[in-house]
Parts: structure tokens; C-alpha cells; sequence
């Protein structure tokens, strides 16, 4: 920082800075400012007898004079020595991250079988598991203390201490105290999705023995989590898992009161009306437009009435030619068949019918039936006694 | 009874009162508690206490560039300072009157 602060200053300063190295670097420089005068001023007293030795017996060590500085300051505790080094947080580091990125897939899983409300969905729950396990019996093994040492840990502990912010301490205490019931909603929540499961499905009783083992550790492992902070490992992916669920089942029922409203549109399909809104006459998929009668000699018969079993009348709208515009016009609804064919095309100046450069609008009605019918000529069987 | 022991308590208002009337660095803040007659207090302690009151927003501080030597920052006391200065100070001589009536009585 400057180039004319004498060696002593300079390994002096060094080694507070390696004591403090756990703070924010920023934080550091600052506190280094303003011991360096301090610094200098004694080194210059000390003239030429001038090194960390000399300066620790005036102002103690550096370590000290940290230590000194962060108590004064407020400043978190270091981390225990032989700590400190990252590969001996290794652990700690993967057990806390597996843990979250449990929590989050646990989330996710639960709430997949909340909506599928499916075995297979299911298969979440099987993969992360033995992730938990192995974090949970990690911590089970080491203890805590080296998760609640991380730095990321701390920060958050620091940020959640109660006392700077009044009323984030007043709902983290709101919530806390709801804690004990937590862990009955989420048993109480297990226990019903399992029912629910053997009512929904066949392999359903398993899956309630699955979820009545996990009711059960929650039961257990919940309440006492707060002190023993290694049952976080089961309470906390638990819990993710029941409010994933609670979600996702939500939106399942939702969905199933929604597909009971929507039942009686299934029965009456759209397509069972005219464009009119009146009945359609269908033949399997097919929309009949128009119907006609043969006699057993397979003579065309003409003005025919249709009724369906129970004598209502057939009735269909009746379709005409516009005059003037060649347009199909409806003029009404009966149920008297077969109806004019109409044709509908078009005409060019040369009086070609339906040609490319046809404009003029043609519309025809024709009565004739646009096809013949062999009828069989056996009779028909009479049916016996 | 060590007077290290009592600076606990009141090395805030200690602080605060020597920058009540002038800014100083870090070292001008020691200086000045060690001539008013508290030797005791540990030097660390003091440059820590000033870091504290800076991040609870009762100090401002800047930086003035220095000819011979290393820039100096410099802390100066706000209004939300001088509140606490007031505040701690009644406090603090209510607590001295206390203590002073109790003593009175055993001595």
C-alpha cells in the first residue's frame, strides 16, 4: 500500500492482516489504515532497533493486536486453528451444500407427486436420498461445528442475530414458535398423501409405508432438531419435501374440481350443433347434411318426415339459392327430405363453368339424387315367434 | 479494581467525547485518551472501537493525503454521534452519581 513504510511496519501489518483474513478484505484495509500511523510512529521511536520483535514487546504481538482489534470491534470470533485450512472445511462445505441442494430437489420432487400424484414421480425421492444420508451421516459422525464454522454459515447466522432489525427478529421469532406444529402439519400431511395414494393407485400401500416411515422421523427428528442441530439433516429435507407436496397437491385437486366442472361439456361435444346452434344429424363422426330414401325397388322416394324413437321431428335447416348474389341462403329448419342439391360455382366471360378466371357467382338447386342405390332383393328375414 | 476492566464499558463515550469538538485518525484519537489520563487503554482496543462506531453510523470519516508519510483517515463525529454522545453521557453520569452516593455511604 506504501512503498515507504519501513520492513518491520510492513511484516507487522502482514501478519494482523493474515490474523483478520476471515473479515472482508475491505473491512481489513480500512482497520489497517488506521493502526499504519500508529505502526509508524513506533517504529521511528524504535529507530534502528526497529522489527516485529521489538514491536511486539511495545504493542504485543501481531496476532494479539488482532485479537485485541476484533473484540473491540465486534468483530466475529476467528476460525479455531487448524480449521482454517480449506481442505479440512472440505467436508463441512459439501455435507451443508448437499443438504441445500437437497432441500431444493426434495422441494421439487414433492411437489411433482403433489400434481402427478404418480409413483414414478417418486423416483425423486429415491435419487436424492442417499445424498442425504451420506451428508447426514457426515454430520452425524463430525458434529455441526465445523458446518456452523463456515463463512457462509456465519454470515448468515450474523445476518439473522437478532437485535439490528427489530421486526425480522419479531416473524423469526413468530415463526419459530410456530416450529412444533410444523412438524405435525408435515406428518399429519404424510400420512394423508400416502392414503391418498392407496386410494389412487395399486402399489399404493407401499408408498404409504414409505411415507409413514418418513411421517414417523419427522415426528421425531423435528422437535429436537432445534437442539440437536445434526436432525436438521432429516428435518430440514423432510420438510421441503412436505411443502413441495402441499403445493403441488393443490394444484392436483385444483385441477381435478376443475375437470368436474368441464364433465358435462365432454358429454354434449361442441360439434353437436349446427353452426346455428340448433341440433346436427351425425353418422358416427360424420355430419349428415341431408338424407334420402330409397323404396325396395330402389325408386327414389321424395318428401319424406323424419322422427327419431321417441317422435321428435328431425329437423335440420333448410338451405336456398340467393337470387341476385349466388349466395346458399338459409330460408328454415324441417325435417321433410331429401333436399335440393345445391351447387354453388362460378362463371368467366366465356361462359365456362367453374374456369380460372371464373367471377360471377352461380348458385343451382337441383332435386335430383346425385346417385343410384342397388337395393339386395332378398327379403327381409321375418322374425320367428 | 483494573481500570482496564472499567474501559470496557465506556470506551465508546471515551472515543466519542475526544471527537466531539476535533476530527483525529486513528492515532490523534489515542493520543488524545492517553493525555486526558487513560494510559490503560490498549491501543488495539481503541482503533476497534473507532471501526465499530463507524459501521453503527455515528462517525464519518475521509482521507487527507499526507507529504511525509501514509495517507491519514480521519473521523468525524455526525449528528447521530453526537445523540449518542448525549445520550451516553447522562447515562453515564447518572451511573458515576450512583456509584458515588454508594461509596460515600461504605466509606
Amino acid at each position: 500500500m506504501t512503498t515507504n513504510s519501513p520492513p518491520a511496519v510492513r511484516s507487522y501489518l502482514a501478519r494482523v492482516r493474515t490474523a483478520l483474513a476471515d473479515l472482508p478484505a475491505a473491512e481489513v484495509d480500512e482497520i489497517l489504515d488506521d493502526v499504519r500511523p500508529h505502526l509508524l510512529e513506533i517504529a521511528g521511536e524504535l529507530g534502528e532497533d526497529a522489527g516485529v520483535e521489538s514491536m511486539s514487546e511495545r504493542i504485543g504481538t501481531p496476532e494479539s493486536y488482532a485479537a485485541e482489534l476484533r473484540a473491540a470491534g465486534d468483530y466475529p470470533a476467528p476460525p479455531p486453528p487448524g480449521e482454517a485450512g480449506p481442505a479440512r472445511r472440505g467436508g463441512a462445505r459439501l455435507a451443508l451444500w448437499t443438504l441445500v441442494a437437497a432441500v431444493g430437489a426434495l422441494g421439487l420432487t414433492g411437489l411433482a407427486v403433489g400434481l402427478s400424484m404418480s409413483e414414478e414421480a417418486l423416483i425423486g425421492l429415491v435419487l436424492v436420498v442417499p445424498f442425504v444420508a451420506a451428508s447426514a451421516w457426515y454430520v452425524w459422525q463430525r458434529g455441526t461445528d465445523r458446518v456452523a464454522e463456515l463463512p457462509e454459515v456465519r454470515r448468515l447466522r450474523a445476518a439473522l442475530r437478532p437485535g439490528e432489525s427489530g421486526r425480522a427478529t419479531g416473524v423469526l421469532g413468530y415463526l419459530r414458535s410456530l416450529r412444533p406444529a410444523w412438524w405435525l402439519v408435515c406428518a399429519v400431511f404424510l400420512v394423508v398423501l400416502g392414503l391418498l395414494f392407496v386410494v389412487s393407485s395399486s402399489g399404493g400401500f407401499l408408498v404409504l409405508l414409505l411415507l409413514l416411515g418418513l411421517a414417523a422421523l419427522v415426528i421425531w427428528a423435528g422437535p429436537r432438531s432445534g437442539a440437536d442441530r445434526r436432525l436438521l439433516w432429516l428435518s430440514l429435507p423432510v420438510s421441503a419435501f412436505v411443502a413441495g407436496g402441499a403445493l403441488g397437491l393443490t394444484g392436483y385437486l385444483g385441477e381435478v374440481v376443475d375437470d368436474r366442472h368441464s364433465y358435462p361439456a365432454e358429454q354434449y361435444p361442441y360439434h353437436a350443433n349446427t353452426v346455428d346452434g340448433e341440433p346436427a344429424l351425425y353418422y358416427g363422426e360424420e355430419h349428415v347434411e341431408n338424407v334420402y330414401a330409397f323404396d325396395s325397388d330402389g325408386e327414389a322416394l321424395t318428401d319424406v318426415y323424419l322422427y327419431g324413437q321417441d317422435g321428435r321431428p328431425l329437423v335440420l335447416p333448410r338451405y336456398t339459392c340467393e337470387e341476385g348474389t349466388g349466395a346458399k341462403a338459409r330460408i328454415g329448419a324441417d325435417n321433410r327430405f331429401p333436399r335440393p342439391h345445391i351447387w354453388q360455382g362460378a362463371y368467366d366471360d366465356l361462359g365456362r363453368y367453374n374456369g380460372y378466371n371464373a367471377y360471377r357467382p352461380e348458385c343451382r338447386e337441383s332435386a335430383e339424387v346425385p346417385f343410384t342405390v342397388a337395393i339386395p332383393k332378398t327379403s327381409s328375414p321375418k322374425p320367428t315367434g | 479494581m483494573e481500570i482496564s476492566q472499567l474501559l470496557k464499558g465506556v470506551l465508546d463515550l471515551a472515543v466519542l467525547a475526544v471527537l466531539r469538538n476535533h476530527d483525529g485518525y486513528g492515532y490523534d484519537v489515542l493520543r488524545r485518551l492517553r493525555q486526558a489520563g487513560l494510559d490503560e487503554v490498549g491501543d488495539a482496543s481503541v482503533y476497534g472501537t473507532l471501526r465499530r462506531l463507524y459501521k453503527a453510523g455515528l462517525l464519518t470519516s475521509y482521507v487527507v493525503p499526507s507529504e511525509e508519510g501514509p495517507h491519514r483517515k480521519y473521523y468525524s463525529m455526525n449528528e447521530l454521534g453526537r445523540q449518542r454522545l448525549a445520550e451516553s453521557a447522562r447515562t453515564w453520569q447518572t451511573f458515576a452519581k450512583t456509584m458515588d452516593g454508594l461509596l460515600g455511604e461504605a466509606a
